[in-house]
């Protein structure tokens, strides 16, 4: 039987349910994501504000696994009453995977414009790096391709004191 | 005692990390499986995003990274890669230490990768010249005549020699001090100029003038006579206000010796006297040493008994708020044995949120950390006493690769 249409009026009106956006990756997942904390993406905040209607927002760039875990980060950052020490040991811990999983973060965190993924990827890969010498950076990335020793030495140049 | 302590960037979890990744590559040897790892990690990171990874860099790591291929090479060498680095602040201030009364040789302590470097600072004649610093411009002031002025980026060793600066040619003290703006780049620079007149012991003639790098041009801002107080050479331009501590030339034992002038720069109120404005400094001072932090106005002093103020029994900080001192720490016991012998004048120094302090008898460093609130010694200065009465003295300033005077 359905219920008449006013069966909720005489109660008092429920709470404003939290508004849910979907978001499609490359490879046809679904994600569902609050509004509050999509909005900390830009790129998906214009979405949103362009697009009323829908609540299905395609990301074509990014594939499933990736996205699965930018909603996460984003749900997290939005969440009300934590503080910064857990957040930061959460966040830390966020990051804790292979380059790869981490580089792909970071482009999905320049492609929907969100700061505080980007910042924090940014400074993972910037600790990689730091103290290290030259070397050790071309081995932790993998470079191969090196410059030749006139470029190293116009680099090196009056600044030896950093390479020692 | 002095290295114990853990580091304070958290990258312990890091250091794990990058042993799996080095231990990792040596297991794909060149004869190995080469295809899952054949493309170099940083193909993937398109060059704005590598741009601001390298930004977040220690001055001396981004030097490393430009030499490790032409690609990073090219980045660091790019305009928009140093406008980069003026958005962020990813440097803390280094302190520079001169190991010699003489020559202008010295070690700069860089507190992110905790490391002595041997740099050269240009310009610079002798390490008794006058040093100012702000944003990572540096300016130097001979210390005979006081009429040859450089500023400089002491990390490019870019520099310009600035015109004379005016006034009395020997004065007997003259204090200088320096402010750079981070949006537009120029730069102030003050110095007060302390001359006792002839035949009168108790008045001082006092000038302030001040150089614009805009205008590129001096002029004299301000002149007082000060009757038993004058001047020295500790002086700080915060957030548009210029500040000098005084000094009584009385010979009473008054129980403040010390004194502290505000000098609005925008010169608002340049018909008042400065010595109707001083502020007192909170206890008996055997010196002090001012300093900008974030704009606000800190004060390191030696603290002086109150019956002999020229024996120092501690080592207090302090920061002006409005009219008032509010104090932030005191030196615990342990450093301030540390020391060992600590004389009652010392070198102190230090910007954003670090205080370096230094006995002029030793090549100790101490850290005093302004959010932590934390105490630390730096790890030794590569640099030992030659001789029992040599003196060691420091200046701190950020080290930066976009600026340039």
């Amino acid at each position: 039987m359905s219920s008449p249409p006013s069966a909720s009026a005489s109660s008092s009106p429920p709470p404003c349910p939290k508004k849910m956006i979907t978001l499609r990756s490359s490879d046809g997942a679904t994600f569902e994501i609050e509004e509050t904390a999509a909005l900390q993406s830009k790129t998906l905040e214009n979405m949103i504000h362009e697009n009323c209607a829908s609540t299905l927002i395609p990301v074509p760039n990014i594939t499933g696994e990736v996205l699965a875990r930018v909603v996460e980060f984003c749900s997290k950052h939005a969440e009300a009453g934590v503080d910064d020490e857990s957040l930061g040991a959460w966040d830390e811990e966020f990051v804790a995977v292979d380059h790869t999983t981490l580089f792909d973060y970071i482009r999905a965190a320049n492609f929907l414009e969100i700061p505080t993924l980007l910042d924090l990827g940014c400074q993972t890969v910037a600790d990689m790096i730091k103290g290290k010498t030259p070397d050790e950076i071309k081995k932790t990335f993998k470079i191969t391709t090196a410059c030749t020793p006139e470029e190293e030495e116009e680099v090196r140049g009056e600044n030896q004191w950093a390479f020692e | 005692m002095m290295d114990g302590e853990t580091s304070w960037v958290s990258c312990n979890y890091d250091t794990a990390r990058d042993i799996d990744d080095y231990e990792l590559f040596s297991e794909l040897s060149d004869e190995g499986n080469q295809a899952a790892s054949a493309v170099s990690l940083d193909v993937i990171l398109p060059d704005d995003i590598l741009e601001r990874i390298l930004a977040c860099l220690p001055v001396a790591s981004i030097f490393r990274a430009g030499s490790v291929c032409k690609r990073w090479q090219e980045i660091v060498s790019s305009r928009r890669f140093l406008w980069n680095l003026s958005q962020v602040l990813s440097q803390k201030p280094w302190y520079f230490m001169f190991t010699s009364t003489d020559d202008p040789g010295g070690y700069a302590y860089d507190p992110i990768l905790r490391k002595w470097y041997n740099i050269e600072l240009p310009c610079l004649k002798t390490s008794n010249w006058f040093k100012a610093s702000s944003c990572g411009l540096v300016s130097f002031m001979d210390n005979d005549s006081r009429s040859e002025l450089y500023v400089c980026n002491p990390i490019t060793k870019c520099s310009e020699k600035l015109a004379e600066p005016p006034g009395l040619k020997f004065s007997d003290y003259s204090a200088l001090a320096m402010s750079t703006s981070r949006v537009s780049n120029g730069y102030q620079i003050s110095i007060v100029k302390s001359k006792q007149i002839p035949g009168n012991f108790v008045q001082w003639d006092l000038s302030i003038h001040l150089y614009d790098s805009e205008a590129r041009m001096w002029a004299t801002s301000h002149t007082e006579v000060f009757t038993g107080w004058r001047a020295g050479d500790e002086c700080v331009i915060c957030d548009g206000i210029l500040y000098f501590l005084i000094y009584s030339t009385g010979g009473s034992l008054l129980e403040n010796r010390h004194g502290l002038i505000p000098y609005d720069l925008s010169g608002r109120s340049s018909h008042d006297l400065l010595i109707n404005n001083s502020i007192p400094v909170p206890c008996p001072l055997t010196c002090g040493r001012l300093m900008n932090l974030k704009g606000n106005l800190v004060m390191v002093g030696g603290i002086g008994k109150q019956d002999r103020p020229d024996i120092i029994k501690g080592i207090g900080i302090w920061m002006l708020k409005g009219k008032e001192w509010q104090e932030i720490a005191r030196m615990p016991h342990k450093f301030f044995q540390g020391f060992g012998e600590l004389d009652d004048v010392f070198a102190s120094s230090g910007m954003d949120d670090l205080i370096y302090i230094q006995s002029y008898g030793s090549s100790l460093l101490l850290l005093f950390d302004m959010n932590l609130k934390t105490w630390k010694w730096s790890p030794k200065c590569p640099v030992t006493k030659r001789f029992p009465l040599q003196l060691f003295t420091g200046f701190s300033f950020e080290p930066r690769l976009e600026i340039a005077p």
